[in-house]
C-alpha cells in the first residue's frame, strides 16, 4: 500500500523524522513496525523494517504515522531525501508489540540512541491505561545521540538520560541508571544495541522482573515466509539429548512474525 | 486469421501442466510464499495459477545458524537450511487452510535419503487438497557422501524413479543450476518418469563482510535469488526445453509480466515467481494481469500460444 510523505524531516544529525499519511488504517500497537520500501528500483532490493515511532491525529489536517530513523546505509540516505507528496510502499504494521501487564509498580523502558523508537506509544499507552509509574531511561552517546528526547518530556513520564560524554544527563551507561532504577516491582522493556540488551536482560534476571526486548534483525518479507531474521532461543535441557532431525521443539523463533518483542528469557544471548 | 474461437478482450491464461490445469500460469516459488497463510492477508491466493509450499521434510527441520540472509546486488543469498515443521503437522495444521481456496496446491518436498524421499512421498499422496508434488534434488544424499542428488544424472534417474512408480500424483522435479550441463540432469529426470520440470533453485554463492572478514552468512555458502540470476535462468529453461518433451516451469529472478513472459518465449509453459513476493505480496496477481493486458494488445488469444515461440533467426 502507497502512503503519500507528509513531512520527512532531520530532527538531530543523521536522525530523521518521516510523517506519513495513515487515513482509515490499523493503528499500530507498541512495538510494532513496517516495512517500508522507498525506491522503485532494485537499488536497494528488499524493503527494510522500521518501527512505527508515534500516531499523529491533528484536529485539523491528516492523521500520520511517523517513522523515526537513522541514516546507516544506501537505503536510509534515499529515504531522507524523499519529499512531501512522494510515495512510499507500506507494509504493516506487523509483528507482536510490547505485551502490557497492567498494575504492576514501575515500568521501566530503556532506550540506547535509534532505540527510542517503539517507546513514545508504549507510553502513551501506559500513561493512558494509568498502569503505575512509568520511566523512560535513555542513553546515546551524546546529547546529539538522543532523537526525540523532547517529545518524552511532553508526555509527562520520568524520563532519566545517561550519556558517554556526559553532555546530557549523567555521564555513565543507560544499564547503570536501570541498576539505580530498577525496583523488585518493575516491569522492564527494552530497545537498543545488542550489548545493552544483553546489560539489561541480565539486570532484570537477577532482580527476578519481567523483561521485554525489541529485536532488530536483517528480513527480506517481514511476515514469517523467508525464515532470514531467525533469532535463538533456549530450549529445554532435554533438547541437547534430542537428534537435531528429529525434534520437535523449533530451536528459532522469527523476529517479524514471533517478535519483534520477546521475553528476555527466551533468547539465548550467546547466539543472538 | 479470422477464426472466431475466442474472444480477444477475455483471453485464455489457463495451462496444463503434468496432467493439471491451472487457471493461469503464475505460481509462487517454494520457500518464497511460506505455506500460503503467511501472505493471504495481502493478496487473494485464489488469482494464483498454484501456490508451491515451503519444502517439507519427514521430520522438522531446525534451520541453519544466523544470520542467514543477505542482500545483494540485484538479488539475495539465503541459506534457511531447508527449516520446516515437519510433513505430520503440514498435513494436519496447514494443508487444511490452503485448500480451502480455489488454486492449486503444490508441495515441495525433501529427504537425505530415497527412503526418505519415498517414506515423504507416500504421506503427501494420500493427503487431501494437494494437487501435484515439486520434488527439490538439490540437497545432499547421506547414502551417497552427501553428494547432491541433482548433481549427477546417475542419482537423478534413480530418486525420481522409486519415487514416480508409486505416485498416484504428479511428478514436477526441481533442478539445481548448479551443475556442468544441466540437460544432462533434465533427460535422467524425464527418463525416471518426471511430469514436468520446474528450474531454476538458487545459484550457489558468498559475500563477505570486509570489516569482520566473515562470510556475510553463518553458513558461508547461500543460495543466490533475484534479478540477478534471471539471464542465467532463461539460459537454462531454453536448453532443458529444447533437450526434453516434458513441460517446463520456469524460475528465476522474475519480477515483472515481461520477465515471465521472456520465460514462456524461451520455452517456460508456466512460471514461478519467488523473492519478488517478499518485496510486494501482490506480485504475482500484477504479473497475471500485466500478461492478460498483453495478450488483449497483441490479439494472442491463448497465453499457451507463446510457449517456446523464440524466433531463431535474425532478418
Amino acid at each position: 500500500m502507497v502512503a503519500r510523505v507528509i513531512y520527512n524531516k532531520e530532527v538531530l544529525p543523521t536522525y530523521y523524522l518521516l510523517g506519513l499519511g495513515y487515513g482509515g488504517r490499523t493503528a499500530p500497537s507498541p512495538g510494532q513496525f513496517y516495512m517500508l520500501k522507498v525506491n522503485r528500483g532494485i537499488d536497494p532490493f528488499l524493503r527494510r523494517p522500521f518501527g512505527a515511532y508515534r500516531v499523529i491525529r491533528p484536529d485539523n489536517g491528516e492523521d500520520a504515522v511517523e517513522i523515526l530513523y537513522k541514516v546507516v546505509g544506501k537505503g536510509t540516505m534515499l529515504m531522507s531525501e524523499l519529499c512531501p507528496g512522494d510515495g512510499v510502499d507500506l507494509l504493516g504494521p506487523l509483528g507482536r508489540g510490547f505485551h502490557l501487564h497492567g498494575g504492576r509498580g514501575k515500568h521501566i523502558m530503556v532506550a540506547g540512541g535509534v532505540g527510542i523508537v517503539p517507546f513514545y506509544i508504549l507510553a502513551e499507552r501506559l500513561i493512558c491505561q494509568e498502569a503505575g509509574r512509568a520511566v523512560l531511561l535513555f542513553g546515546g552517546r551524546g546529547k546529539e545521540d538522543l532523537p526525540g528526547l523532547g517529545d518524552f518530556g511532553k508526555l509527562g513520564l520520568v524520563v532519566k538520560v545517561a550519556t558517554d560524554n556526559g553532555e546530557v544527563g549523567r555521564r555513565c551507561l543507560v544499564t547503570e541508571l536501570l541498576a539505580d532504577e530498577i525496583t523488585g516491582d518493575s516491569v522492564v522493556y527494552a530497545c537498543g544495541p545488542k550489548g545493552m540488551l544483553r546489560e539489561v536482560a541480565g539486570i532484570a534476571a537477577e532482580k527476578n522482573v519481567p523483561c521485554y526486548v525489541s529485536l532488530d534483525r536483517v528480513m527480506a518479507c517481514g511476515v514469517g515466509a523467508c525464515l532470514g531474521c531467525a533469532v535463538r532461543v533456549a530450549l529445554p535441557p532435554s533438547y541437547a539429548e534430542h537428534e537435531e532431525g528429529r525434534m520437535d521443539v523449533q530451536p528459532y523463533k522469527m523476529v517479524c512474525r514471533d517478535g519483534p518483542v520477546f521475553d528476555s528469557r527466551e533468547i539465548e544471548w550467546d547466539k543472538l | 486469421m479470422g477464426q472466431a474461437i475466442g474472444d480477444v478482450t477475455v483471453p485464455d491464461l489457463s495451462v496444463d501442466i503434468a496432467g493439471i490445469k491451472l487457471v493461469n500460469p503464475v505460481m509462487t516459488a517454494s520457500g518464497t510464499f511460506g505455506y500460503g497463510e503467511e501472505f493471504a492477508p495481502y493478496v487473494d491466493l485464489n488469482g494464483l495459477g498454484a501456490v508451491v509450499v515451503k519444502g517439507i521434510s519427514l521430520q522438522p527441520k531446525p534451520g541453519n545458524p544466523t544470520p542467514r540472509i543477505v542482500e545483494t546486488a540485484a538479488g539475495m543469498l539465503n541459506s534457511i537450511g531447508l527449516q520446516n515443521i515437519g510433513v505430520e503437522r503440514f498435513v494436519e495444521e496447514k494443508l487444511p487452510f490452503l485448500s480451502g481456496f480455489g488454486t492449486r496446491v503444490i508441495v515441495n518436498f525433501f529427504g537425505d535419503s530415497i527412503d526418505e524421499y519415498r517414506e515423504l512421498a507416500a504421506v503427501l499422496d494420500g493427503a487431501d487438497g494437494i494437487s501435484a508434488l515439486e520434488m527439490n534434488i538439490s540437497c545432499p544424499n547421506k547414502e551417497e557422501g552427501w553428494l547432491e542428488f541433482g548433481t549427477r544424472p546417475e542419482l537423478t534417474y534413480r530418486v525420481v524413479n522409486e519415487i514416480k512408480k508409486r505416485l498416484r500424483l504428479p511428478l514436477i522435479v526441481k533442478l539445481s543450476p548448479n551443475v556442468t550441463d544441466i540437460t544432462t540432469i533434465a533427460r535422467a529426470a524425464e527418463d525416471g518418469g518426471a511430469d514436468a520440470l520446474s528450474l531454476i533453485n538458487t545459484l550457489s554463492g558468498m559475500a563477505v563482510d570486509i570489516e569482520t572478514r566473515r562470510a556475510r552468512l553463518a553458513n558461508v555458502i547461500g543460495g543466490l535469488s533475484g534479478p540477478a540470476i534471471k539471464p542465467v535462468a532463461l539460459k537454462m529453461v531454453w536448453q532443458v526445453f529444447n533437450a526434453v518433451k516434458l513441460p517446463v516451469i520456469g524460475i528465476g529472478g522474475i519480477m515483472t509480466y515481461e520477465d515471465a513472459l521472456e520465460f514462456m518465449m524461451v520455452g517456460a509453459s508456466a512460471v514461478q515467481v519467488g523473492t519478488a513476493n517478499f518485496i510486494d505480496p501482490e506480485v504475482s496477481i500484477k504479473i497475471v494481469e500485466g500478461m492478460k493486458e498483453y495478450l488483449v494488445n497483441k490479439c494472442i488469444l491463448r497465453i499457451r500460444d507463446l510457449v517456446g515461440v523464440l524466433e531463431s533467426e535474425y532478418d
